[in-house]
């Protein structure tokens, strides 16, 4: 957390709207993302990302500068309130397994997905929706490590420090993160 | 290639991508590991192309005027004073005071209600030992001008007291003596009519009045006693009848020859032998020496 950050929390704690204004206006974007990659619908990460900074202003009190980024906490508020969105939903989605999807995946597995071509083949018809769910689908701090990563272009040390991990464990997760994405891109392909 | 390692080379080559580089130059400075390096660039590369996802500004900015709208009824909260706990919170606290103050008072009235306790329970066990339920008083059946007797128990030479029953409390003396005693004695009260009877029964008699009015005054008196009861036992004795005999033979036994038991030696005393004298040695006498003979030589 840089000197600005904590000034502004302290002032906004002390009441100045301005700072409240500024934190907002610092966050909104990576807030936004988070939650957009979670849930894949604009008009839901929205609304979702708006409830995150009420809930800030709520509990703003309790947050002690210097422990944590904000930004990390503004995640964990994100995070719980996109779990409360789909525990209140029950949104389900069940593979359709028809024959025809079956001998789909059966021809990219013995199709040696691993050479170059096929993966770029498989590149252009990956749209930016199948990358959302493929991101959306990962485990929670490997997907963070992408958006902070490749989204909003952080460095490993600020990954580190949003996630509280080492750079060491910062990589370990991007590299399984790419490898399990690649094998959903894989899934996706074969299931169109 | 370790594990660690890999993914050194995964991010360094991240970071190339980043700067502009491409994935076949990447892959083309390690040749080694080009099959495994390559798919996962591919999809690093394809994720530094992904736009940011777009914010529509008026999004923004009604996310804003929510927050602040939210501000500021935090801020009137605090500045009212109001805590941030619901008001059943409140009402439970401010209630805390006449808790106490009852819990207090309860104390009070815990040593009161005991105090009253003990009191009572002494006064019921003076009641008792005084007026009655016990051995000797005397018990009213009946109630409401419609008694019909009295009970009493005593034992033999006791005095009945009939001071705790409203009927025997004017007698005079409130006493009524039962000795001796007798299962079928019977007492005459002098002032009340002849029927009225007294019986008692042993060991726990009843003294019976009928009709017996409330205010009457009389004084028991025993005055004819039967003669003590005679003892007889419980079962009949039988009396001494003859009764005839009537004898069948026996059935001989058959005879056995009984041999004389051979005679018991006699015992016969071994003869006592006296003890030898103890043996003295007789002295023994040397024979003496022949005497010398005188041999003179010339």
């Amino acid at each position: 957390m840089d000197e600005d950050e904590a000034i502004l929390i302290e002032r906004a704690q002390a009441g100045d709207e301005a700072a409240l204004v500024c934190l907002y206006e610092a966050h909104y974007q990576a807030v936004y993302n988070y939650v957009y990659y979670r849930v894949g619908e604009m008009a839901l990460a929205e609304d979702l990302t708006g409830e995150v900074f009420v809930r800030l202003v709520a509990k703003l009190d309790m947050f002690r500068v210097g422990k944590r980024p904000l930004l990390a906490w503004l995640y964990t508020i994100a995070g719980n309130l996109v779990r409360d969105h789909y525990r209140r939903g029950k949104r389900w989605q069940w593979l359709p397994w028809t024959p025809k999807v079956v001998g789909r995946w059966w021809e990219v597995i013995h199709n040696d997905g691993d050479s170059g071509e096929m993966v770029a083949t498989l590149m252009r018809r990956w749209t930016e929706k199948q990358l959302v769910v493929a991101v959306r689908e990962l485990p929670e701090q490997q997907r963070l490590v992408i958006l902070l990563k490749f989204v909003e272009k952080r460095s490993n040390a600020e990954v580190g420090d949003l996630l509280g991990k080492t750079e060491g464990a910062v990589k370990s997760l991007q590299h399984r993160a790419l490898a399990r994405l690649r094998k959903q891109l894989v899934k996706e392909v074969a299931d169109e | 290639m370790n594990e660690k390692m890999f993914e050194m080379i995964v991010d360094r080559c991240v970071a190339r991508l980043a700067e502009g580089e491409t994935v076949a130059d990447c892959v083309a400075d390690y040749p080694e590991i080009a099959e495994r390096l390559r798919p996962l660039l591919e999809v690093a590369a394809h994720l530094e192309e992904m736009p940011m996802s777009v914010v529509r500004r008026e999004a923004k900015r009604a996310g804003q005027a929510r927050m602040l709208a939210a501000w500021h009824r935090e801020r009137q909260n605090k500045g009212t004073g109001k805590l941030a706990v619901s008001s059943v919170e409140v009402d439970r606290y401010t209630e805390r005071k006449p808790l106490l103050k009852r819990l207090e008072v309860s104390k009070q009235m815990n040593y009161v209600m005991r105090l009253a306790g003990g009191l009572a329970l002494g006064f019921v066990i003076v009641w008792i030992v005084i007026f009655g339920g016990g051995p000797d008083g005397a018990i009213l059946n009946g109630s409401g001008g419609q008694e019909t007797s009295v009970s009493a128990t005593a034992t033999v030479g006791q005095e009945v007291p009939a001071t705790g029953t409203p009927i025997l409390a004017t007698l005079v003396p409130p006493l009524a003596t039962v000795t001796p005693w007798n299962p079928s004695a019977t007492a005459t009260m002098t002032s009340v009519p002849p029927s009225t009877t007294m019986t008692m029964t042993p060991m726990r008699p009843t003294v019976t009045r009928t009709p017996f009015p409330p205010e009457m005054t009389a004084t028991a008196t025993l005055t004819s006693l039967p003669p003590p009861p005679t003892w007889t036992p419980a079962l009949p004795v039988p009396t001494e009848t003859a009764i005839p005999a009537t004898f069948t033979p026996m059935v001989p036994s058959p005879t056995t020859t009984t041999q004389p038991l051979p005679q018991p030696p006699t015992w016969t005393p071994t003869p006592t032998m006296e003890p030898l004298p103890p043996i003295t040695p007789t002295p023994t006498m040397e024979p003496l020496p022949p005497p010398a003979t005188a041999t003179s030589t010339p």
